[in-house]
């Protein structure tokens, strides 16, 4: 029961981008006690996630050597002492993954893009997305989109058919649409998926977090703060849009797409307001229902957002945390060995250079879906079908060879039998016929007049009866 | 029988073991007494039925059973066992058939603990019926079936893996002795249902004989003669295969061994209706360079068929192969050849049977016939490995989406099959639903097109008299009944009336142009696009589906409601077609109604009838889908402002306990009248919507003449409302849908003042006087939102715009409690204006009701029936 439990308890990464010895620390949010921490790690802002739950990826915001070049760790989270180092042609800013950890994407400060394939760590493609620094991205919920958050306050949004098509590259464009409507750079982009209708929702150091229809590119809704917006969160199940500014305010708006034509809406007067940062705010993330937001003032809080109050103040003391993920702390045990779950996709170093690729090579890939492995093979009867239909099959006119011939078998042990039979019944037959002519000789012979009439039908009777089948079977 | 008087009911457990009894006395034939086949054949099936059913073999054994009778309900097994046992032994095979099927029965219902004393002797026997001396062919499929139950039992558990693959190791060479030696093809869908069981539970066993198993398989393959079905048990056994090693490497290579048979197969079949260069093609895919063949499938090296027929069902069965290699689990991670299987794929669906210019001197006219003639059961296959392909590989098919997409939509632009038609839509609903909206912009127009023009073939004269694209589909129908009637007219008055009802005649002749099916399938695939891509730069084509949809739901309810219940004289379909469709396009219609789109609903008036209607009159499935539908608008209609629980709780916690009591007071209140007003709602708009009695549109007149007075200011202010701020969506809203909807702009209209209504206590409160209350009470009744005099007050504080009412009432509800601290008695005060409020809220139901009379008759009008009735 404990471990269950366990199993569900989340935890929260964070992770610093100033030095390189903050390192990464997990957290256990309802203790406050610390659980792991990893060393030698500094990741930019949006430069951290969970990938699978089981891994840990941060884009190092350090250069590495003199070359200029960038690099990503994966570690995993149940061993982390021996991380994946890939190394990039540039230095990664923001890294991102698709929801089912099949890609990894990285923006570089030249505004350049990468996208890899996790399990072959094949980098896919490289392309030139914007003429500034890329300051976030994110997927889209159903992983078919990717958008981008430059510095330069232009958003764009990639279709990721069209970027990782194998054939050829070109012949549709990538690029869905962009827009330039915040005139400051972006901090954040959060997806939201209500149905059909996907959304997402950008913030900016413009003072302004704006809703946008994703594939449309329609702008639906502009949220204005008073001060700039260092980065978003939103509930995961209510309607509020929590947005963390640069004073260390985080405004907390009731957020309603509803068929709401272009409209703008100053949240100042009708947010509430959590205040317990003296700086910038970081990073915000929820886990479960209570919001977590980290600030420059090196200290990260655990809030209850219904009663507004810091359920937990935590202090990192080597550095303000620039990225924080939850993650589930039962990724953090070691695997055991009753519990190994086969069905694990690999990760592989991701690749500097692309490559080209090759159309014989397939694709690694596992053929099920993974909830089904954990259970034992469904074992269900298919005889009973089978005999159903060897019964019917013999029912009906169209039979089956098999059941023809058995019916053949059939009929001539049946003729056999009915051969024997009449054999058998004919020695009988002819038995009796002896027994009755030497009795009627007998009786003839010694006592003709003492004899009755109704014996004498009898023995009629029985001749009669005997003679029937014999004259049948000659 | 003496116990009989003892038992309670047909539960009691005491009954089992004599009814087994006197099962076995009633149809076990004894040692000597001939079987009577038959009545057997009838008789078998219910006596399974009834052991089935009353579990009569499981021995039940708990604490709570008198150990009495598990002695006696043993006993009665043993009996029935060695009767069993004993029918397996006889040197008849029909007795012998009996008891190896009731031995089978058996397996599956025994209990476990004599399972597993006494599977291993039961298999033995089993397994003497299968080797040389039997000779009865009945009996070596029925002993493959029961092996195969017992096998399927035996793998639930696992302590007894080890023997069990012992065991199932000693099936091997007699399956495929019966696979090898045997020549009757019944026999050899049995074998490969003992096969498939042992690959599936046993893979163990099978490893040290796989060439030979594989061998065995390939050469009936690739011989192509049997029939589809037994090709197929073989194929998936097959294509299980490699389970038994388990490892990567054999998965990749038994596939590469089944994409170059095709290949190969393929070769020779296309000669002369393609080009040279797509084979080489596709072989340079299959084979990296460098890299030596694998040996050909089954170890023999292909020889090739005669070129009177083509190797049809070989391709077909290696395709089906792949299929299920790439959908059935498989423990590795394996490599999956996605690129060379797509371009199989795509060279299968290029070839369409005409010929390249270079080929022509070389083809006969009977080639040519032949290949078209085989061409559609490969373009089938190939669809079905496209949708495996997507199937086994979901999102990681993301990289060669593109190409799919592109090999679809060209395809979709020549196939004119029916069957190839829906296997085509349901491939486009897998792509859209695994991939999402990013596929959803490139698919979208071809769907759009296509669909269309499935759904629009509905018939010539609909059409004629209705385009699809131009105008809502209420204007349809009229039309099309008016037709009729003048048609009646020529005809005659009597005919008429049975002329109207019946348009069967002329709708079956045009149906056939485009089959039921393919519009069910496309009605389908609109639906998903619906779903998934609504959002998706739908504006240039959403009104025209909308309308499409509309329309063929209305049509294919007018000739009555089907009945979606199985009817057994139907062949292989559990329901009538026509029953099916109305589904599908009910489905469809649904989902338009429910996509977001910018504007409310056109036909939302229209669909509400519709599924009312059906709710009513239809059969049980399709009434239980339109009550599901009208619950599912429900929310479209009234949406649901609920309050945020967290965020009132909020304030709850930074306010005192005398503004606590405060807010209950409020939002007890406001519930009360929300709930009334919720079953005025309902009433009204039953009677607007569904009621086509004259009397109450008479009543529903007069109450318009009664209210004129109160309305007639309502314009006016609303007028100034609009000037003062342009830009309220939710104004224009309500004109826009007053002149299309009436119905539905009545339902809006109720939705936002409810709305209001919750808003209103903190306005009131604010004026605390009483008789102010009363009047901001019946500014609500308007259906413009800020009319309310206090309200505008605070709004102007607050430069908001309407969109975000909630926001705004919100954070109304802070202000008013922060001030109200303290002031206790205010509640009581509060709660009095909420009765007037509520007095305001009841007479706006009559004045709401006004609003939507002008176009009251057309609702009727749009009702079929009373169309037809009113002649």
């Amino acid at each position: 029961m404990e471990m269950g439990e366990k199993m569900n308890k989340e935890a929260l990464v964070v992770c610093s981008d100033k030095s390189t010895g903050i390192g990464i620390t997990v957290w256990d949010l309802e203790t406050g006690e610390q659980l792991l921490h990893i060393p030698t790690c500094a990741a930019a802002p949006h430069g951290l996630f969970c990938l699978r739950n089981q891994f840990i990826v941060a884009s190092q915001s350090n250069r590495h050597g003199s070359f200029g070049g960038g690099s990503i760790f994966i570690w995993p989270l149940n061993k982390p002492q021996s991380p994946l180092r890939s190394y990039t042609l540039e230095a990664m800013g923001p890294i991102s993954c698709t929801k089912g950890g099949l890609y990894i994407a990285g923006g570089a400060p030249s505004g350049n893009a990468y996208l890899w394939e996790v399990t072959s760590g094949r980098l896919l493609r490289t392309w030139h997305a914007h003429h500034k620094s890329l300051k976030c991205m994110v997927f889209s919920d159903d992983d078919s989109l990717l958008i981008f958050g430059c510095t330069d306050g232009i958003i764009s949004v990639w279709s990721m058919i069209s970027l990782v098509d194998v054939e050829d590259s070109g012949s549709s464009p990538s690029l869905l649409y962009y827009s330039s409507e915040h005139r400051s750079s972006i901090t954040g982009l959060v997806t939201m998926s209500a149905g059909a209708r996907s959304i997402f929702i950008s913030s900016s150091l413009d003072g302004t977090c704006k809703v946008w229809e994703l594939v449309s590119g329609r702008h639906l809704q502009t949220l204005v703060y008073p001060m700039s917006v260092t980065a978003i969160a939103l509930h995961p199940i209510e309607r509020l849009l929590f947005s963390g500014s640069v004073d260390g305010n985080i405004f907390v708006n009731v957020f309603d797409i509803g068929a709401v034509e272009d409209c703008f809406v100053t949240t100042e007067d009708q947010a509430f307001v959590l205040k317990v940062h003296n700086e910038s705010i970081t990073a915000l993330t929820f886990s479960g229902f209570h919001l977590i937001s980290a600030s420059e003032d090196f200290t990260f809080c655990l809030w209850d957002t219904i009663n507004r109050v810091v359920l937990r103040r935590f202090n990192n003391r080597k550095g303000a945390v620039t990225n924080m993920v939850v993650i589930k702390q039962s990724s953090l045990f070691p695997i055991l060995n009753h519990q190994r779950v086969t069905h694990q996709f690999q990760v592989s170093l991701l690749q500097k250079y692309p490559q080209p690729s090759n159309p014989g090579k397939g694709m690694a890939t596992f053929l099920s879906f993974p909830a089904s492995h954990s259970k034992p093979p469904p074992t269900h009867f298919h005889g009973n079908n089978l005999l159903d239909h060897l019964i019917s099959g013999s029912e009906q006119e169209e039979q089956t060879p098999a059941m023809l011939q058995t019916k053949l078998e059939k009929n001539i042990d049946d003729r056999l039998w009915v051969t024997s039979m009449t054999k058998h019944v004919m020695e009988i037959s002819k038995h009796l016929q002896c027994r009755l002519l030497d009795m009627m000789q007998c009786r003839l012979l010694c006592n003709p007049y003492e004899l009755d009439s109704s014996p004498k039908k009898k023995r009629h009777k029985i001749q009669s009866q005997n003679q029937t089948p014999t004259e049948q079977s000659q | 029988m003496a116990r009989f008087d003892q038992l309670e009911n047909m539960y009691d457990l005491g009954l089992k073991p004599v009814m087994l009894r006197s099962l076995i006395r009633q149809y076990l034939p004894a040692e000597n007494h001939p079987l009577n086949l038959n009545n057997s054949c009838f008789e078998l099936p219910s006596l399974v039925s009834i052991v089935q059913t009353h579990c009569l073999l499981s021995e039940l054994d708990s604490q709570s059973i008198d150990p009495k009778l598990i002695n006696t309900w043993k006993s009665a097994v043993d009996d029935w066992l060695s009767c069993l046992l004993s029918l397996l032994s006889s040197d008849m095979s029909d007795k012998c058939w009996v008891g190896i099927c009731l031995l089978g029965v058996t397996c599956q219902e025994c209990s476990n603990q004599r399972f597993l004393s006494s599977y291993s002797i039961w298999l033995n026997k089993l397994l003497s019926h299968i080797q040389p001396p039997a000779d009865s062919q009945l009996v070596k499929i029925a002993s493959c079936t029961s092996l195969a139950d017992l096998l399927t039992r035996l793998a639930r558990f696992p302590e007894v893996k080890k023997d069990g693959n012992l065991l199932a190791g000693k099936l091997i060479q007699p399956v495929l002795k019966l696979l090898n030696e045997d020549n009757v093809e019944a026999v050899w869908e049995g074998a490969a249902n003992l096969l498939y069981a042992l690959i599936a539970f046993f893979p163990a066993s099978i490893h040290h004989y796989y060439d030979k198993v594989e061998a065995a398989i390939a050469s009936k393959i690739l011989s192509g003669k049997y029939s589809t079905k037994t090709l197929k048990k073989l194929g998936y056994c097959l294509a299980l295969l490699p389970k038994a090693k388990g490892d990567k490497d054999s998965w990749s290579l038994m596939m590469q061994k089944f994409m170059i048979s095709i290949n190969d197969h393929l070769n020779e079949a296309f000669q002369g209706v393609e080009e040279e260069a797509k084979s080489d093609e596709a072989r340079r895919l299959l084979v990296p360079p460098g890299k030596d063949l694998p040996l050909p499938l089954g170890g023999a090296s292909f020889k090739g068929t005669s070129s009177e027929r083509l190797p049809t069902a070989t391709i077909s069965t290696l395709m089906f192969c792949c299929c299920k290699m790439l959908t059935s689990s498989y423990p590795v991670q394996v490599t999956v050849p996605v690129r060379s299987m797509l371009a199989l794929v795509e060279r299968l669906l290029r070839v369409d049977g005409s010929l390249p210019h270079t080929m022509l001197p070389f083809m006969t006219s009977v080639q040519q016939e032949l290949i078209c003639s085989e061409l559609p059961v490969l373009h089938a296959y190939s669809l079905e490995l496209l949708i495996a392909i997507i199937k086994g590989m979901r999102r990681q098919l993301l990289p060669h989406s593109a190409y799919i997409v592109r090999v679809v939509t060209r395809y979709f632009k020549r196939c004119s099959l029916p069957e190839l038609r829906i296997k085509l839509y349901s491939i486009i609903r897998m792509l859209l639903v695994s991939m999402g909206v990013g596929i959803a912009i490139y698919l979208a127009p071809d769907v759009i097109e296509n669909a269309s023009n499935d759904l629009n073939s509905l018939g010539g004269e609909d059409i004629e008299t209705s385009p699809a694209n131009t105008g809502p589909a209420t204007g349809a129908l009229p039309q099309l009944s008016n037709r009729k009637r003048k048609h009646g007219a020529e005809t005659g008055s009597l005919e008429e009336k049975r002329d109207a009802p019946s348009p069967k005649v002329g709708e079956s002749n045009t149906h056939q142009m485009t089959p039921i099916t393919v519009k069910m399938a496309a009605l389908d695939t609109l639906e998903v696009l619906l779903t998934v891509g609504a959002a998706s730069k739908s504006e240039s084509w959403r009104s025209s589906i909308d309308s499409l949809l509309m329309k063929t739901a209305i049509n294919s309810c007018k000739r009555g409601w089907g009945n979606l219940e199985s009817n057994i004289f139907l062949p292989h379909e559990s329901a009538s077609v026509w029953a099916d469709f109305q589904f599908s396009s009910l489905r469809a219609l649904l989902t338009s109604l429910l996509a977001p789109a910018r504007t409310r609903p056109p036909y939302l008036s229209q669909g509400l009838e519709l599924f009312r209607r059906g709710k009513q009159e239809a059969g049980m499935k399709l009434a239980q889908f339109c009550a599901y539908a009208l619950f599912a608008l429900e929310v479209l209609i009234h949406p649901r402002a609920l309050p945020l629980d967290d965020f009132y709780s909020a304030c709850h916690n930074s306010t005192d306990g005398a503004s606590n009591r405060f807010l209950e007071n409020i939002y007890s209140g406001s519930r009360k009248q929300n709930t009334s007003f919720l079953s005025d709602m309902r009433r009204t708009e039953q009677g607007g919507v569904e009621s086509h009695d004259v009397d109450l549109y008479d009543r529903w007149l007069q109450n318009e003449n009664e209210n004129q007075n109160e309305n007639e200011n309502i314009p006016v202010e609303d007028m100034k409302d609009q000037t003062s701020r342009p830009n309220d969506p939710s104004f224009t809203n309500v004109l826009e849908v007053r002149e299309q909807e009436p119905a539905a702009a009545n339902a809006d209209v109720h939705m936002r003042t409810e709305n209001e209504i919750v808003v209103q206590p903190c306005h009131l409160e604010e004026s605390v006087p009483k008789s102010q209350g009363v009047a901001s009470a019946k500014a609500v009744m308007s259906p413009a939102v800020g009319t309310n005099p206090e309200g505008s007050e605070i709004e102007s504080k607050t430069p908001l715009s309407a969109s975000d009412r909630l926001n705004d009432t919100n954070h109304d509800m802070f202000s008013c409690v922060d001030k109200v601290d303290g002031f206790d008695h205010v509640a009581g005060k509060t709660s009095s204006t909420l009765r007037n409020a509520e007095k305001g809220s009841s007479s706006m139901v009559h004045l709401d009701s006004d609003s939507s009379m002008d176009s009251f008759p057309g609702i009727v009008d749009a009702d079929p029936d009373t169309d037809a009735d009113s002649d």
